[in-house]
């Protein structure tokens, strides 16, 4: 179809990508809607939908999602900069609008409507600043005398005090440490790393003093365990190796958020903690591969920006993962392109269709003013 | 110096190739830290998952512990028994909608309301126990329910399939399944690791004995009583019942009163009865020839304290006589015969003054008196003054209406071995004497446990009247009546002791709360029910065995009867 001489768009995008990337990448989404079509009958009955209720929007959430992947994916590392700068801007002014607009939903303010959509701005906070992030960085390390690091450290402040302020302790946890490892890319100094890993941990002390719904959860874990916890335990141990089997299982009759906070648990208890063992391998080859892809570049934009993305990708995965197996609290968080919901989807589509973009094989001198 | 130390903090900014090389060096760090997450991820993923603990339910009893050993009486039957059952539990935090649970669960449970469930619901707690033995049918129709949050268990609860009847002796568990009464306590490591325990009880008998006593507290409109019966033979415990008792299935609803077991832990005056004794020893130790008579006819002064009988006599009676006619005066002047030292003696090797060694948590200390003076000698030997519980008592006199042998008793099936501990007291002869003249209590027309005659059995005892201590005195009202005896006289082969708490005069006994009228007849409605059942045969009186083993030429009353003829 696309010959190796083909020179359009498409033809270049084919022959540069990295296709073991997006191999991986395809086998996470179809597991995605084998998962979110196991766990979301139960909660749609619950709340009195048709049983193909969220699977059927979960199909139409796909649409946007691989679009903006191929999209982004397409782009150029500098007008990936360019519309990220444009949209991180457009974002965070949604987000601070939340704060004061937007509906209290479970106890933060998060979503807003635009139109039709019911959007959560923060999930789109993320890739845009990771990548306006490590532009700035990469700026301070290759530039004259631009104190990026000052620059990615405000902006940084700016989308922290608005999560926390939702609040949203994960996708806080998520965007402090997206831009740390860029930080420590970008070559800062050792005794800072130290340093910076002290006050984290003296921020989390702060955040458990501070704000009561953190204080919640860590009692409630520290108390060995929340419900939810403890079902989530449960699921696992249920499931075993091979699983009770797809649509067998309890936990999604019993957890309200089970297609979208528990997913990781429902795919332990129905397909078994082999498959959870292929879910983790699949993120784990995506941040690996996009790690020594985006070094391969040669370039500190792609190399900062790029596993940044990857680690933010990985962290969200890995924080929800962690929270299902009980090594930390009980947090909100999406498995990116598996659970379901728009916002995440569509996100997690950007975040991999930037990382795509940015591992792209070199093109000769040149092509495209790469 | 400041130099270098600016470059450890923030070090100058390398070339761009440099700083590219950092970065790529440094995402190692990166990838080190994100394989260390999937990894411990990956590995808790797997923990749980190989976790049989930590599944929902769990389909086996606890594993590990073995099933509590069983309680079995000497006819096989199962007192105690440790049996599967399922648990119905509720969970509210698991709970999605406690008044569409409330409403479904509520016709299937029979102890719970829907509004009493919906208030459970409400708490804070992680368990509710909703029905502890659940059947089969219940557990298949709440299962069909689905509801979320509503669990069962599999476990092991005990079981007492006779209810009330040897409660005090089997005890109860507590809710974790650890003995806290009677033979659950005392043998609970024992039991614990799955040993059953065979005891010398008989149900048959204890069923009988536990009624009859029943039956006469009804009649006599009592509050109470207690019975023992023991093998003299071998010391054996056949039957053991205090009233009022409890249900050991229901152990938590029962009260003190209930749970108190007045043949071991109760310790009483005994009264009359204590003369077998008295009289036993005074013929053993020799101060008393079984000819001698004794001056009953006055009142015996002592300090400030006197020494009367219910029904004077007017003259000399025979040791016979004074235990016939239960005479408190004849019974201390043959106390005074044998001397404090000696009664002291006897008493001591009969286990009266020492707490009984009794496979039960719960027995008492006899109230001895501190200072063992004449008085107290005296008015021991008619059985005031000194302390015992009832089974003490029995097993004492099982040794002097007996085969002169005292023998520890026990609640356990011995073996046929001569592990026993037993001590000769009284010699043959004085075991047959006073076999003779508690045979006479029963037969003779002067004595006062005519009631306790079944035909055939030759029942020899001796009546009681224990006066309870209530505050600092003797409560004259508050009577323990007691009749104990042995059967049948010539071989005795079993000691009852029976007494019934503060029985009421009724019409059908001319007022009489005494313990011919109430405790007597006890003995013989369970003599006739239970000897056939444990192989003795009637006999007659003329029979050559019975000659031999009993006095026959005993002369109770002749006097009186002289002087009435005058």
């Amino acid at each position: 179809m696309l010959g190796r001489t083909d020179r359009s768009l498409l033809g270049i995008w084919w022959w540069t990508v990295d296709r073991y990337l997006l191999t991986a990448i395809l086998l996470l989404l179809v597991t995605g809607i084998l998962m979110v079509m196991a766990a979301s009958p139960a909660v749609a009955q619950r709340i009195s939908l048709p049983d193909m209720h969220f699977v059927w929007r979960q199909l139409v959430y796909l649409v946007p999602a691989i679009g903006a992947m191929l999209f982004f994916s397409l782009l150029t590392p500098r007008l990936i900069r360019i519309l990220s700068l444009l949209s991180l801007t457009g974002v965070v002014g949604l987000m601070i609008a939340t704060l004061v607009l937007g509906p209290e939903v479970k106890g933060a303010t998060r979503w807003i409507a635009i139109g039709p959509l019911n959007l959560q701005p923060s999930e789109f906070a993320k890739p845009f600043f990771a990548i306006v992030s490590g532009w700035l960085l990469s700026l301070w390390r290759e530039g004259d005398d631009f104190p990026g690091w000052i620059w990615a450290g405000g902006l940084a402040g700016i989308i922290v005090s608005i999560l926390i302020l939702q609040p949203d302790v994960g996708m806080t946890a998520v965007v402090a440490l997206t831009w740390g490892f860029q930080m420590f890319l970008a070559g800062m100094p050792w005794l800072l790393v130290v340093g910076a890993v002290i006050v984290t941990a003296g921020s989390f002390g702060l955040a458990y003093l501070n704000l009561s719904h953190v204080k919640n959860r860590v009692d409630k874990f520290l108390d060995g365990g929340s419900m939810q916890s403890d079902l989530s335990i449960r699921s696992f141990a249920d499931g075993g190796i091979l699983g009770v089997g797809p649509g067998d299982g309890q936990i999604k009759h019993y957890l309200p958020d089970a297609h979208a906070d528990f997913i990781f648990s429902v795919a332990a208890e129905e397909y078994g903690v082999l498959m959870c063992l292929l879910i983790i391998a699949l993120y784990g080859f995506i941040v690996m591969r996009s790690f020594s892809k985006a070094a391969a570049r040669d370039n500190l934009f792609c190399l900062i920006a790029g596993a940044g993305l990857a680690m933010q990708f990985g962290v969200q995965a890995a924080i929800h993962m962690a929270s299902s197996v009980d090594l930390i609290p009980t947090k909100g968080m999406t498995l990116p392109l598996i659970s379901y919901g728009g916002s995440s989807l569509l996100a997690s589509g950007i975040t991999i269709g930037m990382i795509l973009a940015l591992t792209r094989r070199r093109l000769r001198e040149g092509w495209l003013n790469g | 110096m400041t130099y270098r130390l600016r470059d450890i903090i923030w070090p100058a900014k390398p070339q761009p190739a440099q700083s590219r090389k950092i970065a790529h060096n440094r995402l190692r760090f990166g990838m080190v830290a994100v394989a260390l997450c999937l990894v411990t991820i990956s590995g808790k993923a797997m923990y749980l998952s190989t976790s049989p603990d930590l599944r929902s339910h769990h389909a086996t009893a606890q594993k590990g512990t073995v099933q509590r050993g069983a309680i079995i009486d000497r006819t096989g039957k199962r007192l105690a028994t440790s049996v599967p059952v399922r648990v119905l539990h509720a969970d509210p935090k698991l709970i999605l909608d406690p008044f569409e649970t409330a409403a479904k669960l509520a016709p299937l449970l029979p102890r719970w309301s829907e509004e009493r469930l919906l208030q459970k619901f409400g708490t804070k707690t992680r368990y509710i126990e909703l029905e502890r033995r659940l059947t089969p049918q219940k557990y298949k129709q709440i299962l069909n329910l689905g509801l979320p949050g509503i669990a069962v268990k599999s476990t092991t609860t005990r079981l007492y399939p006779h209810g009330h009847e040897a409660a005090h002796i089997l005890g109860a568990l507590d809710v974790d399944g650890k003995g806290i009464a009677g033979l659950e306590k005392q043998f609970d490591s024992h039991l614990a690791s799955g040993n059953d325990l065979h005891l010398a009880l008989d149900m048959g008998v204890q069923g009988v004995l536990r009624q009859e006593i029943l039956n006469q507290i009804d009649k006599f409109e009592a509050i109470g009583g207690a019975g023992v019966m023991i093998d003299i033979k071998t010391g054996e415990v056949i039957a053991l019942t205090s009233l009022p008792d409890f249900n050991p299935n229901h152990f938590g609803r029962s009260d003190e009163d209930a749970r108190f077991n007045k043949v071991t832990k109760g310790v009483y005056e005994m009264g009359s009865i204590f003369k077998v004794l008295n009289t036993a020893i005074a013929l053993e130790s020799g101060a008393v020839r079984f000819e001698e008579e004794f001056e009953v006819s006055k009142p015996i002064s002592i300090s400030r304290f006197k020494i009367r009988d219910y029904h004077p006599h007017n003259r000399p009676l025979s040791v016979s006589e004074i235990l016939v006619y239960s005479s408190n005066i004849g019974s201390a002047r043959m106390a005074d015969a044998m001397g404090i030292e000696t009664q002291r003696a006897y008493m001591q090797r009969l286990g009266l003054l020492d707490r009984l060694s009794l496979e039960l948590p719960e027995v008492s200390r006899p109230l001895v008196p501190s200072r063992w003076e004449r008085i107290a000698s005296m008015t021991i030997s008619y059985g005031h003054g000194l302390s015992v519980t009832p089974l003490s008592a029995a097993s004492a006199i099982a040794a002097a209406a007996g085969d002169g042998i005292y023998r520890t008793p026990t609640l356990l099936k011995q073996r046929p071995a001569a592990e026993r501990i037993e001590t000769r007291i009284f010699s043959e002869d004085t075991a047959k004497a006073i076999r003779s003249m508690m045979r006479l209590v029963v037969s003779h027309d002067d004595g006062t446990g005519n009631f306790a005659e079944a035909a055939g059995y030759l029942v020899g005892g001796k009546t009681g009247t224990a006066e309870k201590i209530k505050g600092k005195g003797y409560d004259k009202k508050a009577n323990m009546v007691s009749f104990v005896a042995g059967f049948p006289s010539h071989d005795p082969a079993y000691l009852i002791l029976v007494m019934v708490d503060e029985p009421k005069g009724q019409k059908f006994s001319y007022g009489y709360a005494t313990a011919g009228w109430v405790a007597a007849p006890i003995v013989r409605r369970v003599v006739e029910k239970v000897a056939p059942k444990l192989g003795i045969l009637p006999v007659d009186n003329e029979a050559d065995e019975v000659k031999q083993n009993l006095i026959q030429d005993i002369k109770i009353g002749e006097e009186e009867k002289r002087h009435a003829a005058l």
